[in-house]
């Protein structure tokens, strides 16, 4: 379509947009080809040796050909291995807990818009009292109570952040709903549901892939910090915050690595996410955008 | 004769939230007593200041808006429920254009789509059917795929009209259809509605605070003033020799270009706020022939010559016919 191409040639002109964009989409390569790139499979255990703990980088292994460029864990792991897989965990948590709060923030947010009256004013206020908890509160308390695994966390991340969705889809619909091109469908005929999906909703999603895209950096941070708190993912398939936290006792004593290359990891991901986000988010402005 | 569309002694009362958040909410009259008739292929042309509660009349004439009292006729009956299939009874034409058009569907595709839903027409044939109906408003079938953004004001006017059309109303609201148009492409929009009003016999509501495209294209005009009907009449006549205080005012601010043409002294003050509307007469604050009876008592309708009626104290019934 011309109006993709014209758009990502419009959010180029920004260059560290364009860099962070760049970093982000060879992050995703990463990690979804973590499997070929890794030297090692960090979760097989049959390919750890103890003997190699806590070495620093670019030392080579005892027993096997292998150099680990950037050191090893407290469990002779293979740090960049580790962070590959970790990468592909945070990101697969990230976008899944961002889908899964998208979907329910939608639905609540279309009908709370949609109803009005009571049946709004309830979804509302639920909505506030779950934003007046911190995020890492409900999260933590859901999860103490639910276990760890990555299916939980997801759930756990999406009950802690549909809020947002909810609270922009209502805004966004709420505004759409009143403009004319809405009550010229009705007059035409057009039924509930078709004016919702085929009007309505298309008009409210650019608003919406700005929330969602800063979310997915919200949401892998968030899970991070709960798996450094130890509440997030199991120890055997440890995420980029699961790494931090390994390392974060050996720190002090001179073995960086295996807290600092996760936790550099982390941010940069991080960070390009939001440079991205932040390009859309002007790029999709309706006031900036040229009619 | 029985009218096609009609509105009886309609009203609408908007609720405003009180301006120290903590006061009863307000009550907005918007529209007061209007009573409206179009006839089968008529155009009615409705003139007045902005914020008189034009707007609000259309969208309940066409019934996107449910009036607070008062009830909408259809030929004589009560207004029938929109089936959703066939043709549709009204459609509307929307002031602003580009914001009536869903900025993210090609302008073919939301031509097409409620004649398809509706039944008019089969999925094979609608794109024949869209191309047909673009060329009718003077717009290139090329222009199906194109976006909203894609066109200029006059071409989003006319793709409007088009998908209003393709419903095959009998009765369409023009709301200021042309006010956001300059001038040449006004006269075109103008033109087409009337070769379409011609070919197809629709009849015509036609909404605009511009006297002289009210009077080019209209058979009757209706006046209005602060949510209500102050004078009504064949437009020839109404024009010629208006009768409401108001009507001759408005008429005589509208700029000539005759040297020397006497000039009635412009209209004073701003139109007073419908959250509290002047005693009596509504106009009685601004009127220069005010007498003390329009402060206390609203004015009701007289006629004034054959079809025309008028409300206001001053006017003596059938005042014109005496040479």
């Amino acid at each position: 379509m011309k109006g993709a191409a014209g758009l990502l040639a419009r959010y180029a002109e920004d260059r560290v947009a364009a860099a962070a964009l760049a970093l982000f989409a060879l992050l995703a390569l990463a990690a979804l080809a973590a499997p070929w790139l890794a030297p090692q499979n960090p979760y097989d255990l049959a390919q750890l040796d103890i003997l190699d703990a806590r070495l620093p980088p670019g030392s080579a292994a005892g027993a096997t050909e292998l150099v680990y460029r950037l050191g090893t864990d407290a469990q002779g792991r293979d740090m960049l291995s580790a962070m590959l897989y970790g990468l592909r965990i945070s990101l697969a948590v990230g976008f899944a807990a961002t889908a899964g709060g998208l979907a329910l923030g939608l639905l609540v947010g279309l009908s709370s818009a949609l109803a009005g009256g009571r049946v709004d004013a309830l979804i509302m206020r639920a909505a506030d009292l779950q934003l007046a908890f911190p995020a890492i509160l409900l999260a933590l308390i859901l999860l103490a109570a639910l276990g760890p695994g990555p299916g939980k966390i997801v759930a756990a991340l999406v009950a802690a952040q549909w809020a947002y969705y909810a609270r922009a889809v209502r805004g966004v619909a709420l505004v759409e709903r009143e403009k004319d091109y809405i009550a010229a469908v009705r007059l035409l005929g057009l039924s509930g549901p078709r004016i919702l999906f085929r009007h309505l909703l298309p008009n409210c999603l650019p608003a919406l892939i700005v929330v969602a895209t800063l979310q997915v950096g919200a949401a892998i941070a968030l899970e991070a910090t709960l798996s450094f708190l130890g509440v997030g993912l199991p120890v055997t398939e440890p995420s980029l915050g699961l790494l931090i936290a390994n390392g974060f006792q050996y720190l002090l004593s001179g073995k960086y690595w295996i807290s600092v290359f996760p936790g550099l990891l982390l941010l940069g991901l991080i960070l390009a996410i939001n440079l991205v986000a932040e390009r859309l988010r002007v790029l999709l402005n309706p006031r900036l955008q040229g009619v | 004769m029985t009218a096609l569309f009609e509105l009886e002694n309609v009203g609408m009362e908007f609720s405003v939230p009180h301006r120290s958040s903590f006061g009863p909410a307000l009550r907005l009259a918007a529209l007061r007593g209007v009573d409206l008739r179009v006839d089968a292929g008529e155009v009615l042309g409705l003139v007045g200041e902005s914020g008189c509660g034009k707007s609000t009349l259309a969208r309940i004439a066409v019934g996107l808006l449910a009036p607070s009292s008062g009830r909408r006729l259809w030929q004589g009956g009560p207004f029938p429920r929109d089936t959703r299939r066939g043709p549709a009874l009204v459609q509307m034409v929307f002031q602003d254009a580009g914001a009536a058009l869903n900025p993210r569907r090609p302008v073919g595709d939301q031509i097409g789509e409620a004649a398809m839903v509706r039944g008019l027409v089969t999925g094979a044939a609608r794109a024949g059917f869209v191309s047909d109906w673009l060329t009718r408003v003077g717009l290139d079938p090329a222009l199906a795929g194109h976006y909203p953004h894609m066109l200029s004001g006059g071409q989003r006017t006319r793709a409007v009209i088009a998908r209003a059309l393709a419903v095959q109303p009998r009765f369409l609201v023009c709301d200021e259809a042309t006010a956001a148009l300059d001038l040449s492409v006004q006269a075109q929009v103008l033109n087409l509605l009337a070769e379409l009003r011609a070919e197809l016999g629709l009849a015509y509501l036609f909404i605009s605070h511009d006297l002289s495209t009210v009077r080019h294209v209209s058979e009757r005009v209706a006046v209005m003033y602060l949510g209500r009907i102050v004078e009504q009449g064949a437009a020839a006549e109404l024009f010629a020799s208006p009768q409401h205080p108001y009507t001759q005012a408005l008429l005589a601010a509208t700029p000539s270009l005759q040297a020397g043409a006497a000039t009635a002294a412009p209209l004073r003050g701003e139109l007073p706020s419908p959250l509290d509307p002047p005693s009596g007469c509504a106009f009685h604050p601004r009127c220069p022939q005010a007498i003390e009876r329009c402060r206390r008592e609203s004015p009701a309708w007289r006629e004034c010559g054959a079809g025309r009626l008028c409300a206001c104290h001053l006017v003596q019934p059938e005042v014109d016919v005496i040479p």
